[in-house]
């Protein structure tokens, strides 16, 4: 203790001797040539140029200013004058200030433009990968919601999609076609904010459907704050990214601050949205003639169709709300709204930088009671503590609230009865009816007139009673989402050698993000309108998640200085640590009284879950970038991948890419282009990379065992997934030959790409096994091969046309596609081949070697049966008695169709009797005789004549990858009018219209389409609408064929846009900076021949596109304004 | 110099970043909160207890208890298509329909494997726990043994009686490498080499569980059914027995039953008497010589209904061998409903997870004329009035839930009301609360009971016998029609019994077989146990005659066997199903649903 008292004493003994022996004080004056410098900047600054004191001149030029350290230096600044550094020698200093603009000489400024990445920023002209971006310039003022919506047709080779229209519900992006056959590995690109990725966990859901939370992310980045964004599609652009980036990388950067007094913008977008009409339905008059033809034809029984519903009985209790025509469709549209706010401020001094925004987003949808409200803020704050160091923040805050519908509004209302009324309707005292104005709910029972209990609706209708009021379910049902995403982030950056290009750099980049991220599910149907069974009432259920991730990154960039300046080279070191964790709990509760909306108030409840789910992971990257006189340019990365997805023996893995570029156009022969064709870049780009996927889930290296339902009040547990021993990662190969053109310094630019994306060890969940073994599957196996070819070509001219005040630029892209599964387990393959059932509606998925996904197998359909087989027989027979051929030439002449077989050429066969034979549907000769058909049936071709409909039938119909992808633009520019538009299409691609086929089968009470009016009734109708048949068993008309597949090819204007821009000297007197006004208007026509609402239609189950009559995208129209201060 | 600082600060910081790289290992391992890693299971008894009530948890699932019913009742003469089926449940549809096609779900046997892989994985694992635990004794080892083993033999007997020949191992299936890709065994050598299995294990099985009160919330006494218990595997045994014609030792495993069930009598309910007498204990023993067997069925006019609820209402009755115990409650989720139950019979529920929509009828439904009014004695199998098993398994009358549904196994509880003496006919009280079983829904299923040994053992007397008369063939015949009627008169309302004594001489062997299949029907109808009585007959015939006989044709409309009606001993077992043998390449489809197949579309384009 004594002897630590001794040495502190000692310490500052010394440091006072040391302090006293130095300068701590100056003082003098600062003048120019002539008199002196009122208001210079004096400071004291240490070795990296952090001002330690500083002070500024007084009205005579004079300063005093404390020393900290005579080691530091004395800067003295003024503007218009040269800074002087000053060792700190003397006490008193004499500064005479030298005019800047004497000393100034002529510099070359020789900055290359880069590339920025979250790898190496490289110089623009030396990018050896692939890999396209697009400015947020390109679509201010647009009235879109999500980034994913500006990229449509902006990006060749990314075929984004949107899902539905209805609010929050995506899009899904596909880049160069889907890599694997895994329905849980996701196909969608990795999304990069600011170098980050978003970890936030989605294994409660299946990757699948979790378009939502992908949307999400995108939803959570305000368009008005980013400021580029950059889509990777090679290996050699994505392997830093490792196993994240397997689908491709979409990288966004935000906005920051910028030097200069603090600018204030504001802006307000006002957009209103429709809905296109959809499929035309039949009203109340129609539907009822259709459904009691529907009862009849299966029975041919007119007592079936004697139900109540159908019967407008006056004497009937329910009887006024049944005898109406409502338009269900038209009712639950509406007109929606959409209101953004968005104000930023941003600004900076030398030492910071800084922008401030925040976003008010309110939305209404295009169905009724849809309300989404968004609050959106961001904040960037960069701090250069010297030349060397810099502290970086962001915080981003995205909290929305989504009112959405307890139940699929439209679908419901696509499946209503039309002759029911949303309101119940009443006598009144003079034996008028009149609307009470509430809703009427179809009850379970009702009182006849002789006061008994009866069921209100038929038994046969229940399903009609079980679609909620689509409106009183609007009203009272609630189904709220409400989230919360938050990144903080915090960044050093230490610049440990040379500060400029001159000497040896090496830069230190330090880096903690953490993703917060919560969402709250609530929702509660009241008991007043259930209708399906009489005790069970209200219902609710509550769901809330809470995911926290950090990230944790270090990199190293290593820029040599060469003596010989033609050699440039980069390096980079990265080291990153992921973990995380996520849990959730959900509550469901059903019989809560009237009224009474929380789980939490009372109720039985039937379900309760929890969920907890940790992950980390660990990488280390390394990347390279080496060129020689900018001519000749080398890249390599590694990436190196750890998960605990795999057990120890494969837990790593590795990502090498290996590319490069030789701009051609540097070379000295090439003079002559440059000079005579004005070729401005001229090169090739080959590439090579690896990327890979790991399974979904975790453990699977590992037997576990996992609880399961009591037995004898004693907790089981039970095996939970069989042990995989030689589990490997999923390895994406990737080559790609990219080829630069580009004319008038750049402004004219034509890009090919050329690719190959060879899938190896695709992982597959859920193989199948024998189950005699105790287990239903392997939870994952490598399965096999697939590959995707294809080609990207892009376009761009700027200011191409320039005419006085009028300059336009353009932009077109095309994309293609070619997908092959190479290699496949051949028992895996077996088992993914669905049989074909004999239903209706059922699909025959197959998935074929040396074919591409997506392909739809089906029949070949030929209209409708115009006669019954009978009439056929006896004209046969008629024909044998008179000798006549009348039936063959009614056949042949007149082209009427009649259930019978023909051969090949054309002729009709006879049985031994000498009648026709009636064609028959998979009829077995040892089962059973197989359905009859029967006129007013569909016609299916005959494909091998055998009088059998059955799977030997069966033809290739279409398949749903795009031929050709993409879209182009313009921009003309008119001194400050600027009119921009955007189309994007999608050629040569077939869709499953299962929504017509539902709307057009007739073998339910569900609400048809208009077309079935036109359906066979009697004998001889010509007709493409098959009769009415109700029960799915009852009639073959609408098994899966050509009828219901089409081609969705289709060409839209994405968006069209007038901007006008006011001039800055005219602002100035109203103290403005900036004042924009503009009008656009999205999806204002979408040329095509489908015959469903909207051809954009996401990719289903082994890539066959089927329209399930999602909401259609929406039209929208925006006017907006920004005013800058 | 200053460069230098700047060096060691690199360094350093190079340092941390690989300090980082050197504790990863560490950092990716994570232990997981919501499954249990194989790292630290198997290590003490509590493991396999628990593992040993999964396998009990998993025969109660939904897909076990279906096929139970399916497999070993749906094709017999008792059932036809209920509600909605047609539309609601298509594979079930098709099977009653005998279109038996191999893409049929109901082809699937993947539950009933489950089970005998975690039974092989159990029989593995005891040894290795007992050696590290040293609570778990050799005796216990045994015992587990014995109860997988038993559980394991009792799916294969399922296995072949519904496929005949099926895949056939012992060895544990616990990761990728021992998946096994395996051939059909045959039904006689796997029928022989599980009954050795059971002989092999049968001395080590437990006798009786000790009973706490905590094994059978709401349940009755004998929560000893509910495992397998040493008599358990004797029941089985006496099944086999039947199946492989071994009479005489069918005969000594039954007795082995009847005499354990007689102790058990008088030491729980010989001291019970008067008030003291629990509800639903047994009254009395049967008279002499067959002291052995209690009766259950109440025997006072008013509450015939209580020895209902003790069997099937309330489950685990006196008389109960081995049943899967359900016990649910909404407010306690760890236990199970018997969804299976409800669906296929009826629970009395609309709600759509219990049965088809139209509610209190389940998929299946009563063939006519076993509904029918036991007045008109037109009824198949009940030919007398009082016969409370008819009360018992159908619902007669006509009510809100609809004519003739299947009521035994799944309605609470039962009011017969009426004068049973009377000349009214006893009549099934309609109030809906009776039949209201709601969410909370769990009748036991049996799988085993004492009527069940009984008849089994009839069985073998007969078969024993020879058609000769002699007196050695009368003393036999005489021994199954005391066991037979002994079962018949029990379920006779005490008023009446001395009606039912006056059954027909039954002169001859044949009509004391027939006798005794019906009996069986009465006594087992519902419970899994007919089509496979009739299998059984026509395995012992070599010819499907018996089924074709029992199974009305009008039953089977348009099905592949319907136009033949049971053509071949092959068409009375079910396919191989699709999927599996898609990815089994050993396992080939039978000949006689071979050619049903989409085999062989290409589709190129």
């Amino acid at each position: 203790m004594k002897t630590l008292r001794y040495y502190i004493t000692l310490c500052l003994m010394l440091v006072s001797s040391l302090a006293m022996a130095q300068i701590s004080r100056i003082s003098g004056t600062v003048s120019d040539d002539l008199d002196v410098l009122p208001g210079a900047s004096v400071a004291e600054v240490d070795a990296s140029n952090r001002v330690v004191n500083a002070t500024v001149t007084d009205m005579n030029g004079n300063f005093v200013l404390p020393i900290k350290s005579a080691k530091n230096q004395l800067r003295v600044s003024f503007m218009g004058y040269k800074t002087q550094m000053l060792p700190i020698n003397k006490t008193t200093y004499k500064i005479t200030m030298q005019d800047a603009t004497k000393t100034m000489t002529e510099v070359q400024v020789t900055a290359k433009k880069k590339m920025k990445t979250s790898g190496l920023a490289i110089p623009e002209r030396e990018v050896s990968f692939s890999a396209q971006g697009i400015s947020a310039k390109e679509f201010e003022g647009l009235g879109i919601t999500s980034v994913d919506e500006a990229l449509q047709g902006r990006i060749a080779g990314l075929d984004i999609v949107m899902n539905s229209g209805d609010l929050g519900s995506g899009t899904s992006m596909r880049l160069r076609g889907a890599s694997t056959v895994s329905t849980l590995t996701s196909n969608e690109p990795l999304i990069v904010v600011n170098g980050n990725v978003w970890n936030v966990d989605l294994s409660d859901f299946d990757v699948a459907t979790a378009n939502d939370e992908k949307f999400a992310q995108l939803l959570n980045v305000n368009t008005e704050d980013i400021d580029d964004i950059k889509v990777l599609k090679d290996a050699a652009a994505t392997a830093i990214w490792g196993s994240q980036g397997a689908n491709g990388v979409i990288e966004i950067t935000t906005k920051r601050g910028s030097r200069g007094a603090p600018k204030v913008t504001y802006s307000l977008k006002l957009t209103m949205t429709h809905q296109p009409d959809g499929i035309k339905l039949l009203n109340g008059d129609h539907y009822t003639m259709l459904l009691k033809e529907s009862y009849f034809n299966p029975e041919q029984n007119t007592y079936v169709g004697q139900v109540r519903e159908l019967n407008y009985d006056e004497s009937d209790s329910e009887f006024l709300m049944f005898n109406k025509n409502t338009d269900w469709v038209d009712l639950v549209k509406q007109n929606g709204l959409r209101q953004n706010h968005y104000i930023s401020i941003s600004g900076g001094d030398e030492k910071t930088l800084f922008r401030i925004s925040g976003g008010y987003d309110h939305e209404t949808g295009t169905i009724i009671e849809q309300k989404l409200n968004r609050f959106s803020t961001r904040m960037a704050l960069d701090y250069y503590v010297n030349d060397r160091i810099k502290i970086i923040s962001n915080f981003a805050l995205t909290y929305t609230k989504n009112n959405r519908n307890y139940d699929g509004l439209l679908g419901i209302a696509y499946k209503k009865m039309p002759n029911l009324s949303p309101y119940r309707y009443e006598y009144d005292q003079y034996g008028n009816e009149y609307n009470t104005g509430e809703y009427y709910i179809v009850p379970r029972y009702a009182f006849t007139d002789h006061g008994q209990l009866t069921a209100a609706q038929s038994n046969n209708f229940n399903d009609q009673r079980d679609l909620h009021n689509p409106l009183a379910s609007a009203k009272y049902a609630k189904n709220d989402q409400t989230t919360y995403d938050i990144t903080p982030e915090l960044e050093l950056e230490y610049k440990l050698l040379g500060l400029d290009d001159n000497s040896h750099q090496l830069r230190y980049n330090g880096r903690v993000v953490m993703n917060v991220y919560n969402d709250y599910t609530d929702k509660s149907f009241p008991s007043s309108l259930v209708t399906n069974n009489y005790w069970d009432t209200g219902s609710a259920y509550s769901y809330s998640r809470k995911n926290l991730a950090f990230t944790t990154t270090h990199t190293l960039t290593f820029q040599p200085h060469f003596k010989n300046e033609d050699h440039y080279l980069l390096a980079m070191g990265r080291f990153q640590l992921v973990s995380g964790s996520s849990s959730s709990q959900s509550t469901d509760v059903y019989r809560l009284p009237d009224r009474l909306q929380s789980v939490t108030s009372g109720g039985f409840v039937s379900g309760m879950s929890s969920g907890f789910n940790e992950w980390r992971s660990l990488y280390y990257t390394f990347s390279t970038h080496y060129s020689y006189k900018s001519r000749y340019s080398a890249d390599f990365s590694m990436r190196v991948d750890a998960t605990t997805k795999f057990g120890p023996n494969n837990r790593w893995g590795y990502f090498p890419a290996l590319s490069g570029r030789w701009n051609i156009i540097d070379e000295p022969w090439m003079k002559w282009a440059r000079d005579k064709v004005k070729v401005s870049m001229f090169s090739v780009s080959p590439g090579w990379g690896l990327v890979g996927n790991p399974p979904g889930a975790d453990y699977l290296y590992l037997n576990s065992f996992s609880q399961g339902q009591r037995y004898l009040n004693q907790v089981s547990m039970n095996p939970s997934g069989l042990k995989l021993t030689d589990l490997k990662w999923e390895n994406i190969y990737t080559w790609n030959l990219g080829v630069d053109l580009k004319f008038f310094d750049d402004r004219l630019m034509f890009r090919l790409d050329l690719y190959r994306r060879t899938t190896k060890d695709m992982l597959m969940a859920n193989a199948g096994i024998p189950t005699s073994n105790g287990w239903s599957g392997l939870n994952y196996k490598n399965v096999g091969d697939m590959k995707n070819e294809g080609w990207e070509f892009q376009i761009n001219g700027e200011r191409l046309l320039k005419k006085g005040k009028f300059s336009a630029d353009v932009y077109v892209n095309f994309a293609n596609n070619r997908n092959v599964i190479t290699k496949m387990d051949p028992l895996v393959l077996e088992n993914l081949n669905i049989d074909w059932t004999e239903n209706n509606r059922s699909v025959l998925q197959r998935v074929q070697l040396n074919n591409p996904f997506g392909s739809i197998y089906g029949f070949r359909y030929k209209g409708v049966y115009q006669y019954n087989y009978d009439t056929a027989r006896d004209i046969a027979r008629a024909d044998i008695k008179a000798g006549t051929d009348q039936l063959q030439k009614n056949i042949d002449e007149r082209g009427w169709t009649y259930p019978i077989v023909l051969n090949a050429d054309g002729t009709y066969v006879r049985d031994s009797h000498g009648d026709p034979i009636q064609m028959r549907f998979a009829y077995k000769t040892d089962k059973g005789t197989g359905y009859a058909f029967k006129g007013g049936d569909a016609i299916y071709e005959d494909i091998n004549h055998d009088g059998n409909i059955n799977q030997l039938d069966i033809v290739y119909l279409g398949n749903s990858l795009p031929k050709l992808t993409g879209g182009f633009g313009f921009t003309l520019h008119y001194d400050r009018w600027q009119l921009r538009a955007n189309f994007n299409y999608r050629l040569d691609y077939d869709i499953l219209n299962m929504a017509r086929l539902d709307m057009e089968s007739m073998i339910s009470n569900n609400n048809q389409s208009e077309a079935v009016n036109y359906r066979w009734r009697k004998e001889g109708d010509v007709t493409s609408i098959p009769r009415a048949m109700f029960g799915n068993g009852t009639n073959y008309n609408t098994l899966i064929s050509d009828r219901f597949v089409e081609d969705g090819s289709f060409l839209r204007l994405n968006y069209l846009q007038l901007n006008y821009s006011f001039d800055p000297k005219l602002l100035k007197k109203w103290h403005m900076s900036t004042l924009n006004l503009y009008a656009s208007a999205n999806n204002l026509f979408c040329l095509t021949k489908y015959s469903g609402v909207d051809p954009e239609i996401g990719y289903g189950g082994y890539g066959v596109t089927t329209d399930n009559s999602q909401t259609p995208r929406s039209k929208s129209y925006t006017v907006g304004i920004t005013i800058g201060f | 110099m200053r460069h230098l600082y700047i060096y060691i600060k690199s360094a350093a910081l190079a340092a941390v970043v690989a300090l980082g790289a050197a504790s990863c290992a560490d950092f990716l391992e994570i232990e997981p909160r919501d499954i249990v890693t194989e790292d630290n299971f198997w290590n003490e008894k509590a493991d396999i207890d628990q593992m040993v009530a999964g396998c009990y948890a998993s025969m109660q699932s939904e897909d076990f208890i279906n096929r139970c019913i399916v497999w070993g009742e749906l094709r017999s003469d008792n059932i036809y298509p209920g509600a909605n089926v047609e539309n609601e449940h298509y594979d079930l549809y098709q099977a009653l329909r005998e279109n038996l096609l191999s893409t049929n779900q109901f082809t699937k046997w993947a539950s009933f494997y489950t089970v005998i892989n975690k039974c092989n994985t159990i029989i593995r694992m005891a040894p290795v726990v007992s050696e590290k635990d040293p609570s778990y004794r050799e005796s216990d080892v045994k015992a587990t043994i014995a109860e997988m083993t038993a559980l394991r033999s009792l799916c294969y007997f399922y296995l072949i009686r519904a496929f005949e020949d099926v895949p056939f191992y012992r060895e544990s299936v616990q990761q990728e490498d021992e998946v096994q890709y395996l051939p059909a065994s045959s039904f006689d050598y796997i029928l022989k080499e599980i009954i050795s299995d059971l002989e092999g294990v049968k001395g080590d099985a437990i006798a009786r569980y000790p009973i706490t009160n905590q094994d059978n919330i709401g349940k009755s006494y004998n929560s000893n059914c509910n495992r397998i218990t040493r008599y358990g595997i004797d029941a089985m045994l006496c099944d086999m027995y039947l199946w492989s014609g071994e009479w005489d030792k069918a005969i000594s495993v039954a007795e082995e039953i009847l005499a354990a069930k007689a102790a058990d009598f008088k030491e729980f309910y010989s001291e019970q008497t008067g008030s003291s007498r629990s509800s639903d204990a047994p009254r009395e023993m049967a008279p002499a010589p067959y002291g052995r067997v209690a009766y259950l069925y109440e025997n006072t006019r008013q509450s015939p209904s209580l020895s209902f609820d003790a069997i099937f209402g309330t489950g685990n009755s006196f008389e109960s061998i081995f049943e899967l115990s359900f016990n649910y409650s909404s407010s306690n989720k760890n236990y199970v409903k018997s969804t299976g139950l409800g669906r296929l019979y009826g629970s009395g529920n609309s709600d759509k997870d219990l049965g088809p929509t139209n509610q209190g009828s389940g998929f299946l439904t009563v063939r006519p004329d076993i509904v029918s009014d036991l007045k008109q004695k037109t009824n198949a199998y009940f030919q007398h009035v009082y016969d409370l098993r008819y009360y018992n398994s159908i619902q007669p009358a006509n009510n809100e839930f609809g004519e003739g549904t299947i009521r035994k196994g799944v309605a609470q509880r039962f009011n017969i009301q009426g004068n049973a003496g009377s000349a009214d006919i006893p009549f099934i009280n309609t109030e809906s609360s009776n039949f209201t079983l709601d969410r909370e829904f769990d009748r036991n299923w049996i799988i085993y009971r004492v009527t069940d040994v009984m008849l089994m053992e009839a069985e073998a007397y007969l078969q024993k016998a020879t058609d000769e008369v002699n007196e050695t063939n009368t003393e036999l015949m005489h021994k199954a029609f005391d066991l037979i009627y002994l079962v018949n008169r029990r379920a006779i309302s005490e008023e009446n019994r001395k009606i039912a004594t006056n059954a027909p001489a039954l002169a001859t062997r044949a009509l004391m077989i027939t006798f005794l299949m019906q009996e069986r029907n009465r006594e087992l109808m519902f419970e899994g146990k007919r089509w496979f009585d009739l299998v059984r007959y026509a395995r012992r015939d070599g010819k499907p005659d018996i089924v074709r006989s029992n199974v009305p044709s009008s039953k089977t409309v348009g099905g592949s066997s319907a136009n033949n009606g049971f053509p071949s001993m092959a068409h009375l077992f079910w396919p191989y199903n699709k999927e599996e043998l898609k990815v089994n390449p050993n396992l080939s489809q039978k000949m006689i649903y071979k050619n049903e197949a989409t085999e062989g579309i290409e589709m190129n384009k």
